[in-house]
């Protein structure tokens, strides 16, 4: 064998089949191209590297908490329980599909910012650990349920990235832009739909005049937003509830030799910690690679709009956001039961986490339009939708459910939903379903698109007279 | 000298709060380590600056650290500016 043969070979097939090297890669690039001194080129480098390996560290933490869990629910309830987690579900798949998902994120990036320079969308997805989860969230199914592999699954999911990045900050970005006073940034994360709804329902609910934010809220609601606190004291909560409940003979036996109660807490505690590590390790991964993402955007699209991170939006109001959350999460516990009611196939059980991120955003949307009443409506409506739409989601989902978590907001539980489902579909062969969907979807898109720019022409007309 | 920006889960907010206050030190003229932290993890943390979301102002100024808010966590200008104050600089005109 010759000796270049085999250096390209161990370069394709040994070195860039790892994921964290790949993304290296990336961060590396990026920083060469921003003319950063040699020495932060080598430490960012090795900090994504880095950043990638603390992932998988703490998915293996996350699945040792949350494994015995599901055994618990499963021997007790005969049920299938969901905690919804967005770092646990996707840190979980990154073994398997690890090097597509890397992939699939750099390129549907790199679509994303050509989309902006070439479409009247004008909006680059600066949120690089939501794009992150989504490239994964996209790959998984794929791989798992649509049988895609190699380089059409990293094609297929880049194409599909790339789209719905471009995409998914534009059809809520009019309710941003009001929020915000025209601060000059649009959202992009998986709170989007529910945001889009707050903003749209506030325009037939409620007085924007009567602002939520003349309330107060008390000062120990700020715990919340301590991620591993308010993670790790949930799960507990959850853990030791579900104890009490399927009775010490079966606790005991996951529990082995420990006290069956102490065992319950220390995994609750556990889940917690297993999500600081991915949140850690994310924070290392996305460090060098999202400056390097936006300096290149801002050379190839200057003019473009940055689709930020869905907290951006909460000191424009803050009381919104927390009583959405709130009712939201409350919502998320009643819908729970009604799921267990309904025998479904798959129970979510809420999570302080996605209920926070993922109707907050809507209660902020909401107060803008239609103040105080449409906060509490967007509330509910955000609650439901994560709630029931997650678990019509996680059947079609493949290994992400194997997890014993799940993808957890909006824009998972209503977009990824099409998109799982339609990928099931097609891997089975039933085109009629799908052709009839797509067309469904659509003719809706068609009609909404008719009636916001009717109404906008009707509105342009006043003023002109 | 050392300065971190904080939000709940140290990753989107935080790193586009970074990127904002980076470019406000080098219009100011300043270098300075620039690091993320999440909400829980910044206690233990010893910083000359935390820059945080507006909406935890309240908390850190119980905390004592010292500290500046940004709403808009885009906004070089307003940032640069109370970054200057709070470390004592003198913004160059133009």
């Amino acid at each position: 064998m010759n000796i270049i043969g085999s250096i390209v070979h161990f370069i394709a097939f040994d070195v860039l089949s790892q994921p964290a090297i790949l993304l290296g890669l990336v961060a590396c690039i990026g920083l060469a191209a921003q003319r950063k001194p040699g020495h932060q080129i080598v430490l960012g480098t090795v900090k994504t590297i880095a950043g990638f390996l603390v992932i998988v560290a703490g998915a293996g933490a996350v699945v040792g908490a949350l494994s015995p869990f599901g055994n618990l629910v499963g021997a007790g309830f005969h049920l299938r329980g969901l905690v919804p987690n967005d770092e646990a579900t996707v840190g979980y798949a990154l073994a398997t599909y690890g090097s597509q998902a890397a992939l699939v994120f750099t390129l549907g990036f790199l679509l994303n910012v050509l989309l902006a320079r070439i479409t009247p969308f004008k909006f680059v997805y600066l949120t690089g650990h939501i794009m992150f989860y989504n490239a994964i969230l996209i790959v998984a199914v794929l791989g798992s349920v649509g049988g895609l592999s190699g380089w059409v699954l990293v094609a297929v999911g880049a194409a599909l990235l790339g789209v719905y990045s471009t995409l998914a900050p534009a059809y809520i970005h009019r309710y941003v832009h009001k929020a915000t006073d025209g601060a000059g940034f649009a959202m992009g994360h998986s709170a989007n739909f529910a945001a889009f709804l707050g903003g749209l329902l506030g325009r037939y609910v409620g007085d924007p005049k009567d602002s939520i934010e003349d309330l107060k809220l008390p000062e120990s609601l700020s715990i919340l937003r301590d991620t591993t606190l308010s993670t790790s004291l949930t799960m507990a909560v959850i853990y030791l509830i579900t104890v009490l409940l399927v009775g010490p003979t079966i606790a005991q036996a996951e529990a082995g030799t420990q006290n069956y109660i102490v065992w319950a807490i220390m995994k609750g505690v556990g889940f917690g910690v297993g999500v600081t590590i991915i949140l850690l390790g994310v924070r290392m991964l996305i460090a060098e690679i999202v400056p390097a993402f936006k300096g290149f955007s801002d050379k190839i699209v200057p003019g473009a709009i940055p689709a930020l991170d869905c907290p951006t939006v909460l000191p424009y109001a803050p009381t919104a956001w927390m009583i959405a959350f709130i009712i939201s999460f409350v919502t998320g516990l009643v819908g729970m039961f009604v799921l267990i009611g309904m025998k479904a196939a798959y129970i979510i059980i809420p999570g302080v986490v996605p209920h926070f991120f993922g109707s907050g955003p809507a209660g902020v949307l909401a107060n803008a339009t239609g103040g105080r009443r449409a906060v509490v409506v967007a509330g509910i409506l955000g609650g439901l939708i994560i709630t029931f739409g997650i678990a019509a989601l996680a059947p079609y989902t493949g290994i992400l459910a194997d997890s014993g978590s799940m993808v957890g907001e909006s824009e998972y539980a209503t977009w990824g939903l099409l998109f799982a489902a339609v990928t099931q579909w097609l891997a089975s062969g039933q085109w009629v379903l799908v052709a009839a969907i797509l067309a469904g979807v659509l003719i809706l898109g068609i009609l909404a698109y008719r009636m916001m720019r009717g109404k906008r022409e009707v509105k342009a007309r006043t003023v002109a007279q | 000298m050392k300065i971190v920006t904080v939000c709940g889960h140290g990753l989107g907010t935080g790193l586009l709060l970074k990127m904002t206050v980076e470019k406000a030190l080098k219009e100011l003229g300043v270098t300075a380590l620039v690091e993320v932290s999440d909400y829980g993890s910044s206690q233990g943390i010893k910083a000359d600056l935390f820059v945080v979301t507006s909406d935890m102002g309240q908390r850190f100024a119980e905390r004592g650290h010292r500290f500046v808010t940004a709403k808009n966590v885009m906004d070089k200008d307003d940032v640069k500016s109370k970054i200057a104050s709070a470390l004592g600089i003198d913004v160059p005109s133009r």
